[in-house]
């Protein structure tokens, strides 16, 4: 479960999901003209990033009923994450190079913080609070050189304490091991700068690396790199045992040969990173390119997603074998249900689809469609009042 | 590709533009709020299947046949008028497949990992040229014992088969020259009755590909009993998508594939020397798609237009223009990207909101 292996909740979530706790929220929403009624409904509720122009980027909560909470962040969002502790709190990050990310609370749908990169700081997109959510580390950018700074902020007041250095270029997704206590960060190793946008400055160069950090110290506790040279690491998430099972996104362009490389993988502290070499003529479909990654962990299975490719595909934790594909157009976000027996996957044109996570086949009739919205890279789902997830 | 390229104007004189100049002079203008009074959307996809789409698909059905009949004339007596028979009729049909590809959804995607189009144009999965594969292939069977029958190539899998095969079988010979002249080409058919089987083996292969696509467009898609033409118009794609967003998309999506995996990659077509023929064909297709081809419409651009996307409707126009003249005068692998590059955003930015069709949002490197 994507969002809760993010913050370090997964487990905790997913054995926590028949604790019925907590008020029903009172937040007025409206879903494709239907009428307006109150709160979002007990039960599964899916977070994510919204929008294509400015005045419809923001969050939205959605729960089974389809009731929809949207709020407007005046910016493009990318991944959401929920307060470990304030139960009704989601962070929305800005999608890089993002200079703002927003605190909302969903009862309310107001935004009650906003937080503004550092000077010469962007974020990437993505954030992490650790367990007890005293602090939330954020990926951040040095505008100016690409290298990459964990931005640590207060968990409650959200005021940017310090940063810590990444050890690689261009960090995206980060997660925290509760088992570790350590920061994962996955240094996609690309140069970018704002005067040339997203384009890429150093691809004879480019490194990209996981890196396990201290969050107290700053200190290296380890950092890999996987065999795919112009491969850059991107998206993760936690498996059962703290595997970071992870996902890549390749350069062709630097590439002097036209064969297929492995998009999926994933490493143990300690341990040599595995590329998932099974079933290349799946993986030629995702086109270079994952777009998110999530785990159910009550079925060992990874999943990954590919808007280039239209599909949603599915590998064994256990030993890194291809287990079912889906097509979807324009996947890209992707979440295990809190009870793990259900992938969740999102596409741009406001649609969420059902995989079931033992036989990987989509189920049509759970098929969801929120007009005029779009859903951006990732969601994530949890048991609504958040309450319930401890 | 940013650097400065140089194309032609319709009157020969030369101009310089970038990508992002080019992309930018294309960008999306204001049209006007007033409410569609024309034809719609519905309507013009309806006419664009019938008028554009299941014609090309049956022209390539009917070059494939063309094709089959002159391999089996030739076969039945090589001689030089033979041959260049059968190479103008490889042409023929490289041409129309390079118009019948732009739909590669449906009849054409009947498996999400090894669909029928692979096995027409192999290198369309991902830009791999397999003519090594090929050529290997086609010695093997020419100078081998193996019974060539249906079974033998029906089991043969894409990289081997389809039209990259026929143009090998046609254009060159077996030497490690592989050469092209005729005469030589010739003299092999003459002396290895097993390379006429081989012919006719891949000829009736693709053959029976191209009467799969065209049955699934007009009469039995995937036997279900009803066309995929007959779903497409009405809306009823298995996946719940917008036809008129999928056949975008898939345009859109070929154009990439023009751009990146051929000019910027490994060009088509190379031993027939018709690469450039095989863009054109395709920008021409692509055209047709938005003009309704000759016919009276409702087309798409017609609806846009009447949606007040004129302008929108003009500079697509200009684009295509553009690259047309690329393809048939300047030749020029660079100046064919940036067009194709250009043609590509022209109608991603424009269509979409002339038309109320969502294709979705970039999901770019890095995110």
């Amino acid at each position: 479960m994507k969002g809760s292996g993010s913050n370090g909740f997964g487990r905790r979530t997913f054995l926590a999901r028949l604790a019925a706790s907590g008020a029903l929220p009172a937040v007025l929403s409206r879903c494709g003209g239907e009428a307006a009624r109150v709160g979002l409904s007990e039960g599964p509720v899916i977070l994510s990033a919204r929008g294509d122009r400015t005045d419809t980027f923001g969050l939205a909560a959605v729960d089974a009923a389809d009731a929809v909470v949207r709020v407007s962040s005046g910016f493009r969002g990318h991944d959401v994450t929920l307060h470990p502790v304030r139960s009704s709190e989601a962070l929305l990050f800005g999608r890089r190079p993002g200079f703002e990310s927003i605190a909302v609370d969903l009862r309310s749908g107001e935004v009650t913080a906003r937080l503004q990169a550092a000077a010469g700081r962007s974020f990437q997109g993505h954030g992490v609070f650790d367990p007890d959510g005293s602090t939330l580390f954020t990926s951040e950018a040095d505008l100016e050189t690409a290298q990459g700074k964990i931005g640590v902020w207060d968990g409650t007041t959200y005021e940017r304490l310090t940063e810590i250095d990444t050890a690689g270029l261009g960090p995206h997704e980060i997660l925290f091991l509760p088992g570790s206590g350590l920061v994962a960060v996955a240094n996609g190793g690309l140069l970018t700068r704002p005067e040339t946008g997203r384009q890429v400055l150093n691809l004879d160069t480019m490194d990209s690396s996981l890196v396990y950090l201290e969050p107290e110290s700053g200190r290296v506790a380890e950092q890999v790199r996987v065999s795919a040279p112009k491969a850059s690491i991107r998206h993760m998430d936690i498996a059962a045992d703290e595997t970071v099972v992870f996902g890549l996104q390749v350069q062709r362009e630097a590439l002097d040969h036209d064969h297929i490389v492995p998009l999926m993988g994933d490493h143990r502290l300690g341990g040599v990173p595995r590329l998932f070499e099974d079933s290349p003529e799946v993986v030629a479909l995702f086109r270079d390119y994952v777009g998110s990654v999530a785990v159910s962990a009550w079925y060992g299975v990874a999943g990954f997603t590919s808007p280039r490719g239209d599909v949603a595909g599915f590998w064994s934790v256990a030993d890194g074998r291809f287990s079912g594909v889906v097509e979807f157009a324009d996947v890209s976000g992707i979440d295990a249900m809190p009870d793990g027996d259900r992938f969740v996957l999102s596409n741009s044109r406001g649609e969420f689809r059902m995989v079931d996570a033992q036989t990987l086949e989509e189920q049509p009739d759970q098929r969801r469609r929120f007009d005029g919205m779009r859903w951006d890279n990732h969601l994530l789902v949890s048991d609504w009042p958040l309450e319930r997830r401890t | 590709m940013n650097g400065t390229h140089h194309l032609y104007s319709r009157s020969g004189s030369a101009i310089q533009l970038t990508a992002s100049s080019l992309i930018l002079a294309l960008a999306p203008g204001c049209g006007d709020d007033e409410g569609p009074s024309g034809p719609t959307t519905e309507q013009a996809l309806e006419y664009t299947t019938d008028a554009v789409i299941v014609p090309s698909v049956l022209a390539f059905e009917s070059s494939t046949i063309d094709l089959n009949d002159r391999v089996t004339a030739f076969c039945a007596a090589p001689d030089a008028p033979g041959l260049s028979s059968l190479q103008q009729a490889w042409v023929e049909l490289s041409l129309d497949w390079n118009q019948a590809v732009i739909y590669f959804f449906g009849p054409l995607r009947d498996d999400l990992i090894v669909p029928s189009m692979l096995f027409i144009e192999s290198k369309r999965q991902r830009g791999r040229d397999f003519t090594e594969t090929v050529r290997e292939g086609i010695d093997a069977a020419v100078h081998g014992s193996e019974a060539l029958d249906a079974s033998y190539f029906e089991g043969l899998p894409f990289d081997e088969v389809g039209l990259l095969a026929l143009e090998i079988l046609i254009f060159e010979d077996t030497t490690e020259a592989h050469s092209t002249e005729s005469g030589d080409v010739l003299s092999e058919y003459e002396a290895e009755p097993r390379k006429c089987e081989v012919l006719r083996g891949m000829s009736e292969l693709l053959l029976g590909r191209a009467r799969d696509v065209a049955e699934g467009w007009t009469s039995d898609f995937e036997g279900t009993g009803t066309s995929f033409r007959d779903r497409f118009v009405a809306g009823e794609l298995e996946d719940g998508d917008d036809p008129t967003a999928t056949l975008f998309v898939a345009l859109l999506d070929h154009l990439g594939y023009v751009d990146q995996r051929k000019l910027r990659g490994t060009l088509d077509a190379r031993v027939a020397g018709i690469f450039y023929d095989n863009v054109e064909a395709t920008v021409r297709e692509v055209s047709a798609a938005l003009e309704g081809g000759d016919g009276e419409g409702p087309s798409f651009f017609d609806v846009m237009i009447a949606n007040g996307a004129e302008s929108d409707v003009e500079t697509i126009r200009e684009a295509v223009d553009v690259a047309l003249e690329i393809a048939t005068d300047v030749r020029s692998r660079q100046n064919m990207s940036v067009a194709v590059q250009a043609l590509a955003e022209s109608i991603r930015a424009r269509v979409p909101p002339a038309l109320d069709i969502d294709l979705g949002i970039e999901f770019a490197d890095g995110d």
